[in-house]
């Protein structure tokens, strides 16, 4: 008999339908990843027991750890599915989706949250305009190397999954946001809208909602510093506040 | 464009919660803790009996107690609540990190001050006015305070089925880890550590000194329990 991975796959049909344990046995193949088990699930959605099931639903885009959809829980631990490799993984694989993002399907989540949160702390750079602009300004390597780090996030959530301060019961952020914050304000152009940002991080929700659990940072798949992207915006937050404070 | 009042209100609610944790708290219980360490050593009970006496007849205590301590404490306490409704269920099963840990303890020590607080408060400072005849207690111009045979008593008793000195080791604990682990928070809310290794010696410093309060807070505790044995 040639050799199986085993697979144990938390599913439910719609948000508010119950949900249940399903067990699946696919061929083992090398540099098999979950993401490729799970399609051989899709291609033969027969349970262990020998019961025929609807495909297992899961998103998926770039196959290569940079678009972050195939987000979900594999052994209790928050990551990506396209870069989980079967063969480092105590089996059965137990897979769950997101618990902190309201269930579509399956491993299927909506994280709209994620996207809508970037958009409060202005996670991009205005540069549209009437007229051209002209070459943007000059900034150091140093920064330069700094901002590509953080400029890595691909809004996964694993952040945000292993967050314990971070919920439907939570208005905090979370840590991705944040370090976007950071990333844009460190931008001599996106520095313009600095104090946006700061402010957006000031109100409910913001800074104030992290508890230094550091989850964060040990889960964050691209190895962003995010302990370090909160205290620089909580110093620049105080900063602001402060001057807000003083200076009127 | 101008920010919302309710933002930066609601910003400084937060900076307030942390700030009352520091200064008014967390210094009165490092006050606290030295007062009671009078306690130690020969002449204890009579050294702890005047510090209390003295402390009682100082003419602006009431403005301290209420002011300096009790609103700040109750604030800081109403405020640790909200701050706890933000926590999901622990997750240290999944992400057994240190940090998730002192976390976790740091609102598990929260709660139980918050009723170990109220305990402590009631039978020291409020039975002695609210009941002057309890025996033990040392009078001073009509009023009534708590006295180291008071206290040493006190220790033996049980309450709630459990032994007084119990739950002291327990809250003393619980009170000393809330302030030196909040200190740790501070250090980075108050953007002061801001890399890993800033954030790592600053463990270190606030568990050094968290370690020295519960040496001194046990030292006193069982100062009292064996007085006069
Ligand atoms: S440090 Fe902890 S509480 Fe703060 S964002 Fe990270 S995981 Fe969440
Ligand atoms: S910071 Fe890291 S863990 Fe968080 S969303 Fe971005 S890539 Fe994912
Ligand atoms: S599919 Fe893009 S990260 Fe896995």
């Amino acid at each position: 008999m040639s050799k199986t991975v085993a697979l144990k796959i938390k599913r439910q049909d719609s948000a508010d339908s119950p949900p249940r344990w399903e067990e699946f046995d696919v061929p083992w193949e090398e540099h098999l990843n979950v993401h490729a088990a799970l399609m051989a699930v899709q291609r033969n959605p027969v349970t262990k027991s020998g019961q025929k099931v609807a495909p297992v639903v899961w998103d998926a885009n770039c196959l290569e750890e940079v678009c972050g959809s195939c987000t979900m829980n594999i052994n209790g631990r928050v990551r990506q599915a396209c870069s989980a490799m079967v063969d480092s993984l105590e089996q059965p694989v137990e897979i769950r989706p997101m618990t902190k993002y309201p269930l579509i399907r399956d491993l299927a989540v909506d994280r709209t949250r994620i996207f809508n949160d970037f958009k409060r702390v202005h996670a991009w750079i205005d540069i549209d305009g009437t007229h051209a602009l002209g070459p943007g300004p000059k900034y150091s390597p140093e920064l330069a190397q700094t901002r590509y780090e953080l400029s890595q996030c691909m809004a996964c959530g694993c952040c945000m999954e292993a967050c314990p301060n971070y919920g439907p019961q939570s208005s905090f952020i979370g840590a991705a946001p944040i370090s976007q914050a950071r990333l844009f304000n460190l931008h001599p152009s996106g520095a313009m809208h600095c104090d946006e940002r700061l402010e957006a991080l000031m109100d409910d929700g913001g800074v104030g909602g992290c508890g230094n659990a550091q989850n964060c940072v040990q889960v964050c798949p691209k190895e962003i510093p995010l302990t370090t992207s909160l205290a620089e915006e909580m110093r620049e937050t105080q900063k602001h506040a402060l001057a807000l404070l003083f200076k009127r | 464009m101008a920010p919302a009042t309710s933002t930066k209100s609601k910003y400084i609610l937060r900076k307030l919660f942390e700030l009352t944790g520091f200064l008014p708290v967390g210094g009165f219980l490092l006050e606290h803790l030295y007062s009671n360490f009078q306690a130690v050593g020969p002449g204890g009970a009579e050294r702890f009996d005047k510090v209390v006496t003295d402390l009682q007849t100082n003419p602006l205590i009431i403005f301290l107690e209420i002011g300096v301590i009790g609103l700040p404490l109750l604030y800081h306490g109403f405020y640790g609540m909200f701050v706890a409704t933000m926590a999901s269920r622990p997750n240290t099963g999944g992400y057994g990190y240190l940090r998730n840990w002192t976390y976790l303890f740091q609102r598990v020590t929260g709660a139980i001050l918050l009723f170990y607080i109220g305990y402590h408060v009631w039978n020291t400072r409020l039975v002695p006015v609210l009941h002057p005849d309890t025996p033990l207690l040392q009078s001073n111009g009509g009023e009534h305070y708590v006295s180291s045979q008071y206290m040493h008593e006190y220790f033996h008793a049980a309450h709630f089925g459990i032994q007084v000195l119990w739950i002291y080791l327990i809250g003393i604990a619980c009170a000393v880890y809330h302030f030196a682990n909040g200190l740790w928070n501070i250090g980075i809310h108050w953007g002061l550590t801001i890399g890993p290794k800033a954030q790592q010696v600053s463990g270190l410093v606030c568990g050094a000194l968290g370690a020295t309060l519960l040496a001194i807070g046990y030292a006193s505790l069982f100062a009292f329990y064996n007085m006069g044995s």
